[in-house]
């Protein structure tokens, strides 16, 4: 497999085949994020192809101030956050009040399989689901969620707090399952 | 504070549970992302295309305008390359020679007076076949066996001929033009260069590496002048370096009948038959080249080129040597160097042929492959570039045509070969400034003039009156990179 600096030359050129090869050194992992970015499987398969397509017009700008691998997750995450836009214009998010605290700080996640998070997260309405990924996984903070979605923080706060809460609920109920079916 | 540290701990599992989380995309996707790839690469191109198309028509009518102009141009008479001119050079010496034209311009007024007349009236007489050995051997500089058939005393001859030193100017003042050209184009790259280097100084400098260049390929027009550059180079063994047998018999000039002054006359070319010196010049004509070249960049500033060119190339000028076919009613206009050809001189066996003194313009085409090969140093190498050219070319003849301008006259046409009067190769030297300026990534539009001399003879008689052609114009095209 070249190094990132010969993928970065190879696809200057225009290089097919290395183009391909930095497609299937990074796909992978860009294809996990765009599955939490959206709802469906085609979803995120066309941002992931729309994200390459930019990856590979763009990559002659690319001023390694940062690695490779952090350069096409924002061109990714970019991408995802457009198609979710439009989602996001037609069912705008609005601040969410009476939110119930988790109670419990033990490991909810324990035993859960990536794809059993990737369909919790996916089933998480539009607005809160950005925002988890963003605040949670990305580790954005809430005023630059406010930035990057053109909502304010207070919203981007309380939709992630709604975010969380349904999350809780659902690990909860796993765990109940779970503990129920073992006694 | 156990709250936050709740808080952190939920954040954290998740990005935990998602840290390297990487999930094989369906083989479709980068096949879709491909096909996006050659989408748009296609609507570059056409893009592109559109633009060539513009550029190639804006360079064709430059590169025909400019050939028109030079074509137009070129039918000056350039007095280096009239045979006419090599006269007075002839009366400066005061070394005796043995050649009958000088011999005749020495003579009293009075002799070439009542000489001159009578060689005009004489009629045209067929070559015997003594005339022709005679031909032979004066073509090949012998001229004991000329002196040998007149019956002169060999050692006369000999001592003539240590005698009979080249004193020409024409090719002194010939050489001497190339290596001033030579040289202030030597200096002007210099200053260029200099110049040049200061204004691209600020250039941040990056390593390039001759494995990571590309080959690059090109195709091009040319266009400018074509100047045969007729002269008499060192040696002397051409048509005017006669022995003595014929200065003898210049003096006692008054039985035409003898068969050494027809020898005389045959090798001295047609101008004897007339007696009216020598009319032949030959001026500089038009060229045309289509080609493609194909390089590559071996240093940060040195690039090498090679490629191959079809070209047209022709002169005009007047000739007074016209050959009458008098069985078959035809005429044809010949030039000096065409009358030294085997297949002229295989013409002139046959008694059906003679000499006529009236003058004819005539046209001469050749038609070659060139090979060049150039090192090019790259003086700028910003998106518009600047490249000096330099090296050799070597150019393949494929044949000739003389034309005539006037009517009643055959073209004479000569393939390269044993029969033809021209080498099959000659090499030239070529100097060239380059200006290129990069379209895209690939591609790049070229335009160079060029400065090519003759370093060997075109004619096959190099040390006589020979031909050391120089061309100058200007070549447009498009050139790529193969990534």
């Amino acid at each position: 497999m070249p190094t990132d600096e010969e993928l970065i030359e190879g696809c200057a050129r225009e290089d097919r085949h290395m183009q391909y090869q930095l497609y299937q050194k990074y796909s992978g992992q860009m294809y996990a994020i765009c599955l939490r970015y959206c709802k469906m499987q085609q979803e995120a398969e066309d941002v992931l192809q729309e994200g390459f397509v930019k990856v590979f017009n763009h990559i002659k700008t690319f001023r390694k101030e940062s690695s490779l691998f952090y350069w096409i997750k924002r061109i990714i995450i970019n991408t995802a956050l457009n198609h979710q836009r439009n989602k996001l214009y037609m069912y705008p998010m609005v601040d969410v009040t009476e939110l119930r605290q988790p109670s419990n700080s033990h490991d909810l996640l324990a035993g859960l399989q990536l794809e059993d998070l990737m369909d919790m997260i996916q089933s998480l309405p539009s607005g809160c689901q950005t925002i988890f990924n963003l605040y949670a996984i990305e580790g954005y903070k809430h005023h630059e969620i406010a930035e990057l979605l053109g909502v304010t923080e207070g919203t981007s706060k309380s939709q992630y707090a709604r975010a969380k809460q349904l999350l809780q609920e659902k690990l909860e109920k796993i765990e109940n399952k779970n503990y129920g079916s073992r006694r | 504070m156990e709250a936050a540290d709740n808080k952190e701990f939920f954040e954290s599992q998740w990005r935990q549970a998602f840290d390297g989380a990487s999930v094989t995309p369906p083989p479709m996707v980068w096949e879709r992302v491909e096909a996006r790839l050659a989408t748009q690469k296609e609507a570059k191109y056409k893009k592109a295309i559109f633009y060539y198309r513009w550029a190639a028509a804006a360079m064709t009518t430059v590169a025909v305008g400019l050939g028109a102009v030079l074509l137009i141009n070129g039918r000056f008479v350039s007095s280096e390359a009239t045979v006419a001119d090599a006269a007075p050079s002839v009366e400066k010496t005061d070394v005796p020679t043995a050649n009958l034209f000088q011999m005749q311009l020495q003579l009293p007024e009075s002799s070439l007076g009542t000489a001159v007349p009578e060689l005009m009236d004489e009629p045209m007489k067929p070559l015997s076949s003594n005339s022709r050995a005679a031909l032979i051997a004066q073509a090949a500089g012998s001229s004991e066996q000329v002196a040998a058939l007149a019956g002169a005393p060999a050692g006369i001859v000999s001592d003539q001929d240590e005698s009979a030193v080249n004193d020409f100017s024409t090719p002194v003042l010939a050489v001497l033009g190339i290596h001033e050209s030579a040289a202030l184009a030597s200096n002007l790259g210099k200053v260029a260069v200099d110049r040049l280097y200061g204004v691209a100084r600020p250039v941040p400098a990056r390593r390039v590496l001759a494995e990571d260049q590309p080959l690059i390929a090109g195709l091009g027009l040319g266009s400018g002048t074509f100047d045969p550059n007729y002269g008499y180079r060192s040696g002397g063994s051409g048509l005017f370096n006669a022995s003595s047998a014929d200065e003898g018999l210049a003096v006692t000039g008054n039985d035409y009948s003898d068969p050494r002054f027809e020898a005389f006359n045959s090798a001295a070319g047609l101008r004897a038959g007339t007696n009216s010196g020598p009319r032949e010049n030959n001026t500089q004509g038009g060229s045309f080249s289509v080609g493609g070249s194909i390089g590559k960049r071996i240093f940060r500033r040195l690039l090498v080129h090679t490629g191959i060119n079809y070209g047209r190339y022709n002169s005009n000028g007047s000739t007074s040597l016209v050959l009458n076919d008098e069985t078959n009613s035809k005429r044809y206009a010949l030039n000096q160097a065409s009358f030294n050809s085997g297949s002229v001189q295989e013409v002139l066996s046959s008694s059906q042929y003679t000499y006529e003194s009236e003058a004819a313009d005539v046209t001469n085409t050749y038609e070659f492959i060139s090979v060049p090969v150039k090192l090019g140093i790259i003086l700028l190498d910003r998106r518009t570039g600047i490249v000096f050219n330099t090296g050799i070319s070597n150019e393949f003849l494929l044949g000739n045509l003389i034309k005539s301008k006037d009517s009643g006259f055959e073209d004479v046409k000569t393939k390269s070969g044993e029969g033809s009067p021209y080498r099959n190769v000659y090499l030239n030297g070529t100097l060239g400034l380059e200006v290129n300026y990069a379209i895209n990534s690939h591609y790049k539009v070229v335009v160079e003039p060029y400065y090519r001399q003759a370093f060997t003879s075109l004619t096959k008689d190099a040390d006589g009156y020979s031909s050391a052609p120089r061309l100058w114009g200007v070549q447009a095209g498009v050139r790529y990179e193969l990534r």
